[in-house]
């Protein structure tokens, strides 16, 4: 078994089925209740884990390749989602019919939170039929683009699907519980959740995706009128992911709704901070 | 959890999805556009198309009002201007009710000559001569009309004391707030905008658009205090309402929101957090939003709250709020509590993934298929005229969404046989009434440079329903009861309305409460007798109780005692 991170070169040996090979898991940094601008798959993550590809992808047919996808891919791994859309467009003007392109043009598109563009290129690369390394992904960026567009059921049905292809896909279990969550069905979002955190584990590195999943927690308890344990759950969110504003302003209608003055006024001056933080740092003026 | 179990996890979400899907292909609400036939055939103003400019991309409200007090809502709509001409528009229309979904123009014989451009409309007796006059929130001097009788109006500005200030007015709201049974004025204002001088335009999703309000200087709200004969006092500063900062104010509802008797002001904030305004007597009012909850949404997330639908969505008895708000973002259904504070609940009861393609404005809580509870009416569509699945995943015109109640949730109507709820448009204002004396609600709705629509609601006529209206002949300075509250009881089960100043965007809410009954001779809907309990308290407290037969419109008088 081979392990390979993101940023290692393309893999060459995917496109008969039953290799199993070490893939990048695009782990979703999410901002509960969705938020647009953590609960999306990064492609920036540094976490591999084992994935199998799936027999079925044995009919796939060889990849239209470009000589810049290279450069195209480490720009959309790097977050330099607008230069790489400038060369991934160009790129597939020359090659139309190139998947990954318009994989890696969906993500970068997605990732500026272009969900209604993002949807028919995610869409597109894998109708193409062709092999490419990240194909296996694309139900998970699907998954949430769906998601962002209101779409709950096909955002379900993708999730389902990138699970069932690489079943330690944490961040699919997240988006299935995010979605249960929406549909109030609340025994559901919390095995999903439980699920994830189960397949993020302990390590540090992941204490970010961690929080936002007791952060989701935490609102399920919410809706069942268990306020301390909901104060709990964001409380340890808070603790593994300090920088996470959301938390914070979650915690602070908690305390609110306990009468708790001070704790919450604490809670909204941290939410406050990285709020004017993430804004300072965009460049979108409005809304 | 093994592989196995969590496979269960997604067998069992998905069986759960099986029941929750399939809204029905034909719903129990059904409504169409009848606008053709209505007598009303007016375009509204609102900048030009495309909108370059915020000040073009809010449009004007609609004013439910009873002109001659026969008993039918007439027309109001204010109408706005051009940039290049701010001040003096094509004006205001009026349309008088003749009955039938039937209207007329009778802007001439009204002697209004209302030619600002006007945004919100607020409507209430201010002088207790017996009329409802109606006031005009306006880029730069608000408005009052006061109504003379004989489907007449006067421009009273001065008189009243009123349109000493300039600030963008977006939305007014009559409600008695110092307990002295007049009616006094809360009026939301905007951001500072000269039409001579444009803000540069900001950028969103890599393109260019509109300005504002973020970045954009907010100006200060309003509250006027009525002196008892329909003249006016600037109670701005010393009630309180201005203590916290100036905020992008786009709407407004009055009613007792905290639980103890007295009307507080709820003010949607654009892109800020919503004030919560506790009434704490005496014309003094402080600023609980962070505190109760209504402020934010469940993440301390500030949203944009253009409309604002006031209802009771688990039947408790406490008054709910539902918000609407930018897309890419939910709506927001604030559900009170016993304890003051207000939960965020709108995961629970299914509003908010519908909504996040859509930029919501006017929002309506009422039963429209009468089955004794609430659904959903919004209205729809973007303010950036760039605006397209692909750059915003939201497109610029945007059709209607109906929410029908079915058990805990709320479910997209999607039948197909409704054209009107799938035809795409740049809608703002909305109000809802039974306008045709059937008992149902029907709907008017204004948007940016389009026909005004009518939609008729097309529930059976069977007698499953009951309106409420008050008369206040002790208190002729409020007679309709606004801050009064009603509820309904049959068959053990109470349905509880509201009659609040302002209300939906830029617009009044009709001040009678209409109740669904659910059913009739099953047993679980109307009675047997058909007569049902109503509980009215007024807005000073004192409680009437009686019984009204149902499939009429009652009225309510309260008498000295």
């Amino acid at each position: 078994m081979k392990l390979m991170r993101i940023h290692d070169p393309i893999p060459q040996f995917c496109s008969i089925g039953i290799c199993a090979a070490v893939i990048q898991v695009t782990i979703g940094c999410s901002k509960p209740l969705a938020t647009a601008e953590e609960t999306q798959p990064a492609l920036t993550a540094t976490v591999s884990v084992v994935a199998s590809i799936p027999p079925s992808q044995s009919h796939l047919s060889q990849p239209v390749i470009h000589q810049n996808l290279p450069i195209a891919a480490k720009l959309v791994r790097s977050g330099q989602f607008l230069d790489a859309e400038i060369i991934l467009r160009s790129m597939l003007r020359e090659s139309p019919d190139c998947a990954r392109c318009e994989f890696l043009l969906g993500v970068a598109v997605m990732k500026t939170k272009r969900y209604g563009q993002a949807r028919p290129l995610l869409e597109s690369s894998v109708a193409r039929n062709q092999q490419f390394p990240e194909r296996i992904q694309v139900d998970h960026f699907l998954g949430w683009t769906c998601y962002y567009l209101g779409d709950l059921e096909s955002s379900k049905r993708h999730f389902q699907s990138h699970i069932a292809a690489v079943p330690t896909a944490d961040d699919s279990y997240f988006g299935l519980g995010v979605i249960a969550i929406d549909e109030d069905r609340t025994a559901d979002a919390q095995l999903a959740l439980e699920r994830a955190i189960e397949l993020i584990g302990m390590h540090p590195v992941r204490a970010r995706d961690r929080a936002k999943c007791l952060a989701r927690l935490g609102d399920i308890e919410l809706r069942r009128d268990r306020r301390e344990d909901a104060l709990s759950l964001y409380e340890e969110s808070a603790r593994l992911c300090p920088d996470h504003g959301e938390v914070w302003g979650k915690l602070a209608r908690v305390y609110d709704s306990l009468n708790r003055p001070a704790e919450a006024e604490a809670a909204r001056a941290k939410q406050s901070s990285f709020d004017s933080a993430g804004r300072a740092a965009g460049t979108d003026l409005t809304p | 959890m093994t592989f196995a179990a969590a496979l269960q996890v997604l067998l069992a979400m998905s069986a759960s999805v099986v029941a929750q899907e399939s809204p029905p292909s034909a719903s129990t609400i059904q409504m169409r556009d009848v606008t053709a036939t209505s007598g009303i055939d007016f375009t509204t103003t609102s900048g030009s198309s495309p909108s370059t400019q915020i000040l073009e991309v809010k449009g004007g409200g609609i004013a439910l009002i009873d002109i001659e007090n026969d008993g039918d809502f007439d027309l109001f709509f204010p109408n706005g201007a051009t940039l290049t001409s701010p001040t003096v528009g094509p004006g205001a229309r009026l349309y008088e009710n003749l009955g039938g979904l039937h209207f007329r123009d009778v802007t001439l014989s009204s002697g209004i000559g209302f030619h600002r451009w006007g945004f919100g409309c607020a409507v209430g007796d201010t002088n207790g001569d017996g009329l409802d006059d109606i006031y005009i929130a306006c880029a730069g001097s608000d408005r009052l009309l006061r109504n003379l009788g004989g489907g007449r109006f006067m421009d009273a500005t001065d008189e009243a004391g009123l349109g000493g200030e300039t600030a963008w007015g977006t939305s007014a709201a009559f409600a008695d707030l110092d307990g002295d049974h007049d009616l006094d004025l809360y009026v939301t204002n905007y951001v500072e905008c000269d039409p001579a001088t444009p803000h540069p335009p900001a950028h969103f999703r890599g393109l260019e658009v509109i300005n504002g309000p973020r970045g954009l200087v907010a100006q200060p709200d309003l509250l006027y205090e009525n002196t008892g004969n329909g003249v006016f006092v600037d109670r701005s500063d010393a009630s309180g309402i201005r203590s916290p900062q100036a905020s992008y104010g786009l709407n407004v509802a009055i009613l007792d929101l905290t639980q103890d008797g007295r009307p507080d002001i709820f003010v949607g904030n654009d892109s800020k957090s919503n004030f919560l305004l506790e009434n704490l007597g005496g014309m003094r009012f402080r600023e609980v939003g962070v505190r109760t909850g209504t402020a934010t949404n469940i993440d301390g997330a500030e949203q944009a709250t253009m409309g604002i639908a006031v209802g009771d969505v688990n039947q408790d008895g406490l008054a709910d709020l539902l918000t609407t708000n930018f897309s890419d973002d939910t709506n927001t259904l604030h559900v009170a509590g016993k304890q003051g504070f207000f939960d965020d609940r709108t995961a629970q009861y299914g509003v908010g993934a519908p909504s996040r393609p859509l930029c919501g404005w006017g929002a309506a809580l009422v039963d429209l298929d009468h089955d004794a509870d609430e659904d959903l009416f919004i209205v729809n569509g973007h303010v950036y005229p760039q605006a397209t699945r692909a750059t915003m995943n939201s497109e610029y015109c945007q059709p209607p969404l109906v929410m029908q109640r079915d058990g805990a949730r709320f479910v997209a109507v999607k039948d197909p046989t409704q054209s009107w709820l799938h035809t795409p448009t740049c809608d703002r204002s909305l109000v809802v009434a039974d306008l045709d004396g059937d008992g149902d609600q029907d709907a008017v709705v204004s948007g940016l440079n389009q026909p005004i629509r009518v939609i008729e609601n097309l529930h059976p006529a069977v007698h499953d329903w009951v309106i409420v209206a008050l008369d206040d002949n002790t208190h002729p300075m409020n007679r309709d009861g606004i801050g009064s509250r009603i509820s309904l009881t049959s068959n053990g089960k109470t349905q509880t309305r509201w009659l609040i100043g302002g209300g939906p965007f830029q617009s009044n809410a009709a001040p009678r409460a209409h109740f669904g009954l659910g059913g009739v001779g099953s047993g679980e809907g109307v009675p047997p007798d058909r007569r049902v309990a109503i509980t009215v308290t007024w807005p000073d407290g004192e409680v009437s109780e009686t019984q009204v037969a149902v499939g009429t419109m009652s009225t309510i008088t309260r008498r000295s005692k």
